[in-house]
């Protein structure tokens, strides 16, 4: 016997969400995802200048709310051969000053910490009661329930941040320190020394909590492993451009390079393998729009939307690389970077029991919420040279200075990439150059936004834009047949099961595949059993 | 007795003995349309006073906001977001259907993102924004909008898409997306006695969101201007504060965008675009566009992104943010026809004021008599 579960409201990233589950015994049978709201950004942005799509389109999303603008602007530069993909689309090429070039991975890098802060405490932190991070941070500051957490770590956190993109990019959510060219805020000292001493104060935070956090998740390792097991295909666009190497701008390795890893099974996770934007494409199938079948994200003519086409259920389209669905967001950069991998060697050097990272080559809960910790303290970096980190509760007897250290995001010279950038900015000196918009021509940007791989594509005819393509991360994540619903299917539902430290499990486990992904999904829950009728539940 | 106006005047220690008058917990929806959830986000933002002191001080119980709400039973970590019964399986309980079609009590009314009103091909209309489904059908944000509307005390239009349509509005579009107003006015509703209360801004201001909000929510009517924003933060134009007015006063004009001088030439939006931006400042005061290096792009501005941008809002396609205000052949014309006649023609005047200023060198004392239009 199966009976249907519907979870609408979902609150979400760029849409609102709906989920429904199919179950049958004690697990998900199958799983649908709606997104129900459609906005239609591409069609305002036809025939305005090009260069002001970038404003336009910030407005896609207000959580990843510098991405889309600066991304826009990524697009808008490379249809002027001001930014070049070099070396098969490994590297980056630019022609702008130094300080715009490192404006944007700070700002980049503050919008990833808030947003992986942001969900870490305050979208599933609840799932997990904040990882005991109550009681471990009731020792050392005044917090003794969610309130008192809430005002002293969690806000303060993400408003350092939103700060920090105040400071380079003149306010937040919707940051304007990017335009085609470079940015308009030139550095000075009193920027640069604000802006440090914000990410050491997250700094303060994070070395206090993501130890607790690490403990916590790692302890649950094999439980979390065994949950939301993806299609292990994973893309990244790439993290993180590095201006600071002896080839400076004309040369920008990726530290969080930009690669593919396709057809990983349970046992073992695929190759990485280049990047190549042509093998992108998009299919409408089962999305509420007038066109069929799959088509290449380059020249789409934007689809109108129909909602009476059958077979459809969603407004999301499905973004598909060679063909197939591919996972993004942290779990995916540090992968196709090879830096979890290498963090998995060090803790099997030490824990032999674990055979290394990722612990479930297909995804998994546990891998995802690893990966975004550990982005959040490679972008911040650490003071805390404290040896209490564990593994399944073994003592690692490694601090996270030493993580760090082994693999090559604190050096002497600095401590986390954030600090790296800032402390390379050049006071007083340009950051702007002025660059050509073509009156035809095309342009492609490739950026990583905190959730994953965000792709934009621009024509410009007659100096107007012609036809803009947006495929944005909750789109790889979510759409019919994707990473989320592969993921769902065989996560236990058991009504009465009970955790003796998490309380009543029955729908927390497909809570915490879902909020895996980040997908700002919050509370109310809607459940209609089998003879239709409604009952509601909290999630979970 | 206290106007608000005077209440948000006093706001530094006064407003929250006011506050601190309140006796029993208020009850909030916060409703997202289309928006991007950026309002959430600056709501996260607010410093004076912070989210935490406003839901505690002001008693807020925000029975229905998706992305902060805590589903937990442990009583540490309830202090007041939620006060419906999420965890029962009566359906009654449900905080948004509750709400929308049931008893429970609504003293203000947040809307986030705009009102999308048009009918998608094999849908119903307002199904391009789906919110929740309630007995097998979809609730739409349409629907879900007027009806809290006339039963909450006060309804607040937070951030520009529910203020004055914005982005999802803009040409192009074709949702029939609109502002709440409009769409209340589309679906005749509207009551002009119970005007909605619009806190403008891409995203809306936190601080200005939360103390209108506490204003409200203890009684006061807030003093509004035409376009119902509150005049404790919508009484002066953005230029009137800006940090490069110097610049702007001597004829000292940046060419490139990381100059430090005035950028009216660039296509700053700060002479025609009214808010505290200037005063308040973002993120805690940390800074704002033209301090930090941004010109103005007008996020505030009743018809943002298009007007604004210097091109004629008849014609199918608006003309740049890059373009000088002044260089735009038909800015004297804006919206003639439309609501925002006042504020436009204000504006125009504003426009032509600074040309004056600019040619004279030094401001003329009909300028502030000038801008006293746009006030009143
Ligand atoms: S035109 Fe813009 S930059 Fe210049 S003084 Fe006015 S608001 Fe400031």
């Amino acid at each position: 016997m199966s009976a249907k579960i519907v979870i609408d409201p979902v609150t979400r990233i760029e849409g609102h969400m709906k989920i429904e589950l199919e179950v049958e015994g004690n697990s998900v049978k199958t799983a649908k995802n709606t997104a129900t709201m459609y906005r239609g950004f591409e069609n305002i942005v036809q025939g305005r200048d090009p260069r002001d799509c970038a404003p336009i389109l910030s407005a896609i999303c207000g959580v990843c709310h510098t991405d889309h603008h600066l991304n826009s602007v990524r697009a808008v530069e490379n249809a002027s051969g001001a930014l070049q993909y070099i070396d098969g689309y490994v590297n980056d090429k630019t022609d702008l000053p130094l300080n715009a070039a490192l404006n944007r991975n700070i700002v980049q890098a503050a919008n990833t910490l808030y947003s992986h802060a942001a969900h870490i405490f305050v979208l599933a932190g609840p799932d997990f009661k904040l990882y005991g991070l109550l009681d471990a941070l009731s020792k050392s500051l005044v917090v003794n329930n969610y309130a008192d957490l809430l005002k002293r770590v969690i806000i303060p956190a993400q408003q350092f941040m939103h700060q920090t993109i105040t400071l380079l990019g003149g306010k937040t959510p919707h940051q304007r320190g990017a335009i085609p060219g470079g940015t308009p805020v030139r550095p000075d000292i009193a920027v640069i020394a604000r802006t440090l001493e914000r990410f050491r104060e997250l700094r303060k935070i994070t070395d206090i909590a993501a130890p607790v956090i690490w403990n916590f998740v790692t302890s649950r390792a094999l439980v979390l492993a065994s949950l939301g097991a993806g299609t292990g295909n994973f893309l990244s666009l790439g993290m993180q451009p590095d201006p600071t190497t002896s080839s400076g701008t004309s040369k920008m390795p990726y530290v969080f390079s930009r690669g593919v890893i396709l057809n990983s099974s349970p046992q073992k996770l695929g190759a990485i393998e280049p990047f190549d934007p042509r093998n992108i494409t998009e299919n409408v199938d089962k999305s509420w729009y007038d066109q069929a079948g799959t088509q290449s994200v380059f020249d789409e003519a934007p689809p109108k939307p129909d909602m009476s086409k059958s077979g459809a259920y969603t407004w999301a389209k499905s973004p598909l690389y060679k063909g197939q669905s591919c996972e993004v967001g942290p779990l995916s950069r540090v992968l196709a970077a090879g830096i979890y991998q290498k963090l998995g060697e060090v803790i099997h050097g030490i824990v032999p029991e674990v055979p290394g990272l990722p612990l479930n080559p297909m995804g998994s809960v546990f891998d995802r919420t690893v990966a975004r910790a550990l982005e959040l303290v490679a972008l911040t970096g650490s003071d805390n040279t404290t040896k209490n980190l564990e593994v399944l509760g073994t003592p690692l007897n490694l601090s996270l200075v030493d993580v760090l250290t082994a693999l090559g995001l604190k050096t002497e010279k600095y401590n986390g990439l954030a600090e790296k950038w800032i402390l390379s900015l050049d006071p007083g000196a340009p950051a702007y150059a002025k660059i050509n918009v073509p009156s035809d021509g095309e342009g492609v940007g490739l950026w990583e936004a905190p959730r994953g791989s965000l792709f934009h594509w621009i024509r410009i005819k007659g100096a107007k834009t012609d036809n803009y393509q947006v495929v944005a991360p909750t789109t790889w994540n979510v759409h019919p047949d994707g990473p989320l619903e592969k993921a769902l299917v065989g996560t236990p539902i058991d009504k009465d099961a009970k955790d003796p430290a998490l309380g009543n499990m029955y729908l927390r486990k497909v809570a915490w595949v879902v909020r895996s992904f980040d997908l700002c999904l919050a509370c109310t829950v809607h459940a209609i059993d089998a003879n239709g009728s409604e009952a509601v539940l909290e999630f979970p | 007795m206290l106007g608000v106006g005077t209440v948000l005047n006093l706001y530094n220690g006064e407003i929250s003995q006011v506050l601190g008058q309140a006796a029993q917990k208020k009850h909030v929806i916060w409703l997202q349309g289309g928006s991007d959830s950026g309002c959430t986000i600056s709501i996260l933002q607010a410093a004076h006073p912070d989210l935490i002191d406003a839901v505690i001080d002001f008693k807020l119980a925000a029975d229905y906001w998706t992305t902060v709400m805590t589903p937990e039973e442990d009583p540490r970590y309830d202090f007041g977001w939620w006060s419906a019964g999420y965890r029962s399986e009566d359906t009654s309980n449900v905080p948004l259907i509750n709400a929308v079609f049931g008893n429970a009590p609504v003293d203000a009314l947040i809307v986030e993102g705009t009102v999308q009103t048009g009918t998608p091909k094999g849908g119903a209309p307002g199904e391009y924004c789906v919110l929740a489904e309630h007995e097998g059908r979809p609730v739409t944000m349409w629907e879900a909008a007027q009806k809290l509307y006339q039963k909450a005390a006060y309804t607040v239009a937070y951030g520009q898409c529910s203020a004055f349509g914005n982005i999802p509005s803009a040409k192009g579009n074709l949702t029939g997306s609109m502002s709440l107003v409009n769409s209340l006015k589309t679906a005749n509703v509207y009551d002009s006695k119970k005007p909605v209360i619009s806190i403008a801004g891409c995203p809306g201001h936190p601080d200005w969101m939360l103390l209108t909000l506490a204003s409200v929510l203890q009684g006061f009517n807030p003093d509004l201007d035409e376009l119902g924003r509150p005049r404790a933060f919508f009484n002066q134009f953005i230029h009137d504060g800006c940090p490069r007015r110097g610049y702007y006063d001597k004829g000292e004009f940046a060419v490139n965008y990381d100059d430090p001088q005035c950028l009216w030439k660039l296509g700053c939006r700060g002479p025609i675009t009214v808010s505290h931006c200037a005063i308040t400042r973002w993120n805690n005061g940390v800074g704002f566009c033209t301090q930090q290096g941004p010109m103005c792009w007008g996020c505030m501005h009743p018809n943002f992104p298009d007007s604004p941008a210097g091109g004629d809002p008849t014609q199918p396609v608006p003309g740049s943010f890059f373009n000088e205000i002044e260089a735009a052949p038909s800015l004297l014309g804006i919206n003639v026809n439309t609501a925002a006649l006042a504020l436009a023609g204000g504006a125009a005047i504003g426009i032509a004021a600074h040309a004056v200023r600019r040619k004279g060198g030094r401001p003329p004392p009909e300028e502030h008599d000038v801008v006293e239009v746009e006030r009143e």
